[in-house]
């Protein structure tokens, strides 16, 4: 029988506890240790490239911590629930690290040649004669140009993160604002979030469509799929909900969070936590159901490079990580409601995300492409990403020890010290 | 089933949610163990009273998984046994166990049986269909069980069962009315 | 657009003199204040119960039953003749059976939407409108799943074709086609729908026995409630089975219309084969439901008195829901659009133009206007969200372009291939239109009957979100001994 009756109080003291800084200085030392062991590693590879392939893979998953916590925060406004108050705070903390991530772009930018084949080819015809790309290639590289050229890539690049940076600024200072404000003016504060945060999630389809597109999609400008923009908006939830759940969890361990995070609400998460690793599977596995029946040259082979020469059992791989074992997992009532295993689950999500994000964009470079083989400069894909989520981390955790970890002037927070059923 | 005579238990009725938790707790707490409640929709509350925790059996739980898991390998294996064996066809030379085409029927079979499992378990689980129960005996009870009152009855084979005891304590709860229900 | 005129200084919405919004969070509330369990059940078993059938309902009843006598004359010609009676050329081999077949289905989703998801995410406000919002998805299913049914011709010659059973000619069904992915989501789809109806109206089919006078009734319905009794161990694990059953729907709904969204994206036809189709089909089916939830609410609430139990707050939510739905849809739109050009494939470029500026392209501009034009920018207003009449319009106006959504994608596609030399054109006969109002007529009738005959309120889960369901903890800790 769980416990039923018993009557909880708000600490007094909100803000976040003083173990942040130390996993901060954890963060700091994972860091380090990735960034020297990746200039070792150049050392023995002796590739740059190698570095700004592993460069755009941390790029993307740091993306999806950042947008991820962006996207949550603007549903838990426009969807309320009490599971939303929960991880407000950490949210916001997660969209406010847009700036790192501004920075870890320009490299991107400024070598963009060494990265992308449309943006080292400035002749396709030519190149075509000299055999360093096939018809199909050239075709695409040439029709495409009105897109995909590197001024056109800068200035939508500079675009999508003025973008994110709006909204991310004006939620936040309100969030602020609120918290000082009194109970009076609830309505008044949940009418202007939901005002902000409904067209806000309609452009942030649009605009991470776009960024998915720019930074992922042309890595292979053959290659095309309509829905691989709202994969991608939903790889930002999986992402970004896994991750929040980690740090609430981990948040909990001390006052104040042990005091609002029930049972019933970490089912809840728990249950979303479900929900995404279902329309994760749904989306890829439709993309893949598609192209495979349709068997069109231009389509297929973008999989073909994925699943042949080696990559067959890391695709195979990632549908464990991805699907299988969260799956298995969360259908389980026990492990959603049992903190530490809960934490387990997240982890698998994580890591799931960062293969996938490697299985996604390694294939595409000509070196990789249908031939999965051991290079140092592959171990890059490890210590680059490592190296820049470490760095992530630490201003994450600076980000999250500037507010309090529990917003304050919400009717849900009443609700939160209430007692909790089984059902529910 | 032999035809049962005599007692069947002591029916409490009472007019809000609240006082049947009471009731239900404080009759747990004095040892009754065969016991239930009536209510005209699910009072988690008194489940939790009984000593009742559904999500903890897990009963329907896993007749559902039982039932999906079976009916996702009934149509996977189905499909590929007639791909392979039974009617080979070229389709667009696709390899004859075209699993992705598959997936999508073993899906819906996953889905489908699992829910019947779940529906029909539930209801197997409950000993239901039961056009007839003691408790209809009971005026009160069809008048209200279903609508508005909450009902606690303390059934006869309980070992603490005895007439007296057992409605001076349902009587301690100032219940709207305490009935004896026949068999 | 922004909700204009809030300002930290105005004070709260002042309570309505009909009380029907609530203080404390400043929205409409899901259910008027001053009903009890009592209240409740009175008035809900006694739409079903009355003596005194209104004549209002006679003449709907009536009505609707002689417009679907059209579609078993229309049936019934089928089967004289052949699917040589409609519309559907080579190359348009697809016409109205498949649009209304895929418009139908659609509108059936959201009904299992409103009772699985927004049980999953504990939203009270479905409570009202979740039963006759299953009951919508059945018919529509029923009407639905006719239509590729007779598309055969000969229905029952197909049956060896549709379903894996031994037969003589030691013959198996074609797992690669998605046509046979649908027999399986379609099939299963209706089964589950009915089951989860049925489950959720067990404890509802109690109080009718209970309730009713006659003994004709109480046979009925007791046969019907199968011994309910309310007993709390039971309500427990009917409780889990509902859980599982939202569950196993939500994942079922997203599969059904991704299943539809196959029988195009399978096939290599430009406009037909892109991988959006599936969020895209599913957001669409959500959208046109909730439409046609909104087109059967709102009468219902008006002839029946029912304003305090589907209040305006529903109304506002089925809104909102449209909003978001239409959203999708509109980026479904777009990226249709702008990945017909990104696939520098000329094919896919030209279907896009033909769809926009084509001979048909007025069906493409229907469905711009009533699809995203109107609906998605009059909705972002709380006023417009609440107000009867203008839902009532709007949602009559998204029904008719997600009907035309699916005519683009069915027959404007089919007009014009790769081939100029084997491009054509479609014009619906009058056997496809009788087809098609027939059905409405079916599921209209269907749905009088359900009215008359069931309770197509929730007794018991509105009693659950009664003030008076709540346990006072404080009396419970007093006297509970704790």
């Amino acid at each position: 029988m769980e416990e039923i009756h018993h009557s909880r109080t708000l600490p007094a003291d909100l803000s976040a506890p003083a173990a942040v800084l130390q996993w901060r200085t954890r963060a700091a030392g994972v860091t380090a240790v990735f960034a020297i062991l990746a200039v070792l590693d150049l050392l023995l590879s002796h590739s740059f490239d190698a570095i700004l392939h592993g460069w755009l893979m941390g790029l993307i998953l740091c993306l999806s911590l950042t947008l991820g916590g962006l996207a949550l925060l603007m549903v838990q406004w426009v969807s309320g629930g009490k599971w939303g108050l929960l991880i407000r705070r950490p949210l916001e903390a997660m969209s406010r690290t847009l700036p790192i991530v501004f920075l870890m772009f320009l490299p991107i930018a400024i070598f963009i040649k060494r990265i992308y084949i449309w943006a080292r080819i400035t002749h396709p015809e030519q190149a075509l004669h000299n055999g360093l790309i096939d018809a199909m290639q050239a075709h695409a590289i040439a029709y495409k140009r009105p897109y995909l050229n590197i001024e056109g890539f800068w200035i939508r690049g500079i675009i999508y993160f003025l973008i994110f940076g709006i909204f991310t600024y004006f939620l936040n200072k309100w969030s602020l604002q609120r918290d000082t404000d009194t109970a009076h003016n609830n309505w008044y504060w949940q009418k202007k979030f939901e005002n902000l945060s409904g067209p806000g999630l309609v452009v942030y389809s649009l605009v991470l469509t776009g960024m998915c597109v720019d930074w992922v999609m042309s890595l292979d400008p053959t290659w095309f799929s309509s829905m691989f923009g709202f994969m991608f908006i939903v790889a930002q939830g999986y992402a970004g909900l896994a991750f929040v759940i980690l740090v609430v969890l981990a948040l909990s361990q001390y006052s104040p969070m042990d005091a609002v995070l029930r049972k019933t609400e970490q089912h809840d998460l728990g249950k979303l936590c479900f929900a995404f690793v279902m329309l994760n599977i749904y989306m890829a596995f439709s993309q893949y159901l598609i192209i495979w029946s349709g068997n069109l040259p231009n389509e297929i082979r973008w999989y073909m490079d994925r699943i042949t020469g080696g990559w067959g059992p890391i695709a195979g791989l990632d549908f464990l990580f991805h699907w299988v074992l969260p799956f298995f997992l969360l259908l389980s009532r026990d492990i959603k409601r049992n903190k530490t295993k809960l934490a387990r689950v997240c982890v698998i999500m994580l890591f799931a995300r960062c293969w996938d994000t490697w299985w996604l964009i390694a294939p595409a470079f000509p070196s990789e492409r249908a031939n999965l083989h051991f290079t140092w400069g592959m171990l890059e894909y490890i210590f680059v990403p490592g190296a820049m989520i470490g760095l992530w981390l630490i201003y994450f955790f600076t980000t999250l020890r500037s507010r309090n970890v529990v917003a304050q002037n919400d009717p849900h927070l009443v609700e939160l010290m209430e007692s909790q059923h089984a059902h529910a | 089933m032999p035809v049962q005579e005599g007692i069947y238990g002591l029916l409490a009725e009472f007019d809000t949610p609240t006082e049947l938790v009471i009731a239900a707790q404080a009759s747990y707490q004095a040892g009754y163990r065969r016991m239930d409640c009536y209510t005209p929709y699910p009072v988690e509350e008194a489940a939790e009273a009984m000593g009742f925790d559904e999500p903890a059996e897990k009963g329907v739980s896993r007749v559902c998984l039982l039932g999906g898991i079976l009916g996702g390998l009934a149509m996977f294996t189905l499909e590929s046994w007639i791909s392979i064996w039974a009617y080979p066809l070229n389709i667009a030379g696709r390899g004859k166990w075209s699993w992705p085409a598959f997936v999508v029927p073993a899906y819906e079979w996953t889905i489908l049986w699992a829910g019947l499992s779940a529906g029909f378990g539930m209801l197997a689980l409950n000993r239901l269909p039961a056009p007839y129960h003691p408790l209809f005996n009971a005026p009160n009870f069809r008048n209200g069980a279903t609508s508005d009152k909450f009902f606690l009855c303390l059934e006869a084979h309980d070992p603490k069962f005895s007439i007296a005891e057992t409605r001076a304590l349902l009587e301690s709860f100032n219940p709207v009315s305490v009935v004896e229900v026949e068999h | 657009m922004v909700t204009p005129g809030i300002s930290p200084q105005e004070p709260r919405r002042v309570t309505g003199a009909d009380g029907m919004i609530d203080p404390v969070t400043g929205e409409q509330r899901v259910i008027a204040p001053g009903h009890t369990f009592r209240s409740v059940t009175e008035k809900l078993s006694r739409i079903v119960l009355t003596p005194h059938t209104p004549v209002g309902w006679f003449l709907g009843l009536g009505l609707a039953g002689s417009v679907a006598i059209l579609l078993l004359v229309a049936v019934t010609w089928l089967f004289l003749k052949g699917t040589g009676i409609w519309g559907i050329t080579i190359p348009v081999a697809w016409g109205f059976a498949i649009i209304n077949f895929v418009w139908w289905i659609g509108i059936g989703h959201a009904g299992t939407l409103i009772s699985a998801i927004l049980l999953l995410f504990k939203q009270k406000w479905r409570n009202s409108i979740n039963r006759f919002a299953e009951a919508m998805t059945l018919f529509a299913v029923v009407c639905a799943a006719m239509y590729p049914v007779i598309h055969t011709g000969r229905p029952w010659l197909a049956i060896y074709w549709l379903f894996p059973y031994p037969n003589t000619m030691n013959y198996w069904p074609q797992f690669r086609s998605p046509l046979m992915w649908d027999v399986f989501a379609v099939s299963t789809y209706a089964t589950i729908s009915v089951v989860f109806w049925y489950i959720g109206m067990i404890p509802d089919l109690g109080t009718m026995r209970d309730r009713a006078k006659s003994k004709f009734a109480r046979f009925v319905y007791g046969n019907m409630a199968l011994g309910w009794r309310g007993s709390t161990r039971h309500w427990m694990r009917y409780e889990t089975a509902s859980l599982l059953l939202a569950g196993l729907a939500t994942p079922l709904v997203l599969s059904v219309h991704t299943v539809i969204s196959f029988d195009f994206a399978v096939a290599i036809m430009p406009g037909w084969h892109t991988t959006i189709f599936p969020p895209y089909f599913v957001a669409g089916a959500i959208y046109s439901g909730f439409a046609m939830v909104l087109t059967l609410a709102i009468p219902i609430r008006k002839f029946y008195h029912l304003e305090d139990l589907i209040t305006l707050r529903h109304l506002d939510n089925c809104g909102k829901v449209m909003l978001a739905t239409g959203f999708i849809v509109a980026y479904g739109y777009s990226t249709d659009i702008a990945y017909a050009w990104y696939s520098a494939d000329k094919w896919e470029f030209f279907m896009a133009w033909n769809r926009i500026f084509g001979p048909m392209g007025w069906s493409y501009w229907i469905l711009i206007v009533s699809n995203i034009l109107i609906p998605l920018t009059t909705l972002w207003s709380r006023k417009l969200r609440q107000n009867v009449v203008f839902l009532f319009i709007l949602s009559l106006i998204v029904n008719t372009g997600m009907w035309f959504e699916r005519f683009v994608i069915v027959v404007v596609s089919l007009t014009r291939d790769y081939l100029p030399g084997s491009w054509g054109t479609y014009k619906a006969t009058r056997w496809d239109y009788m087809t098609f109002i027939g059905t409405l007529g079916l599921f209209t009738f269907l749905f009088f009957l359900f009215i008359r005959l069931l309770p197509m309120i929730p007794m018991s889960e509105i009693r659950q979100i009664l003030p008076g369901a709540k346990i006072n903890e404080a009396e419970l800790q007093q006297r509970g001994g704790h």
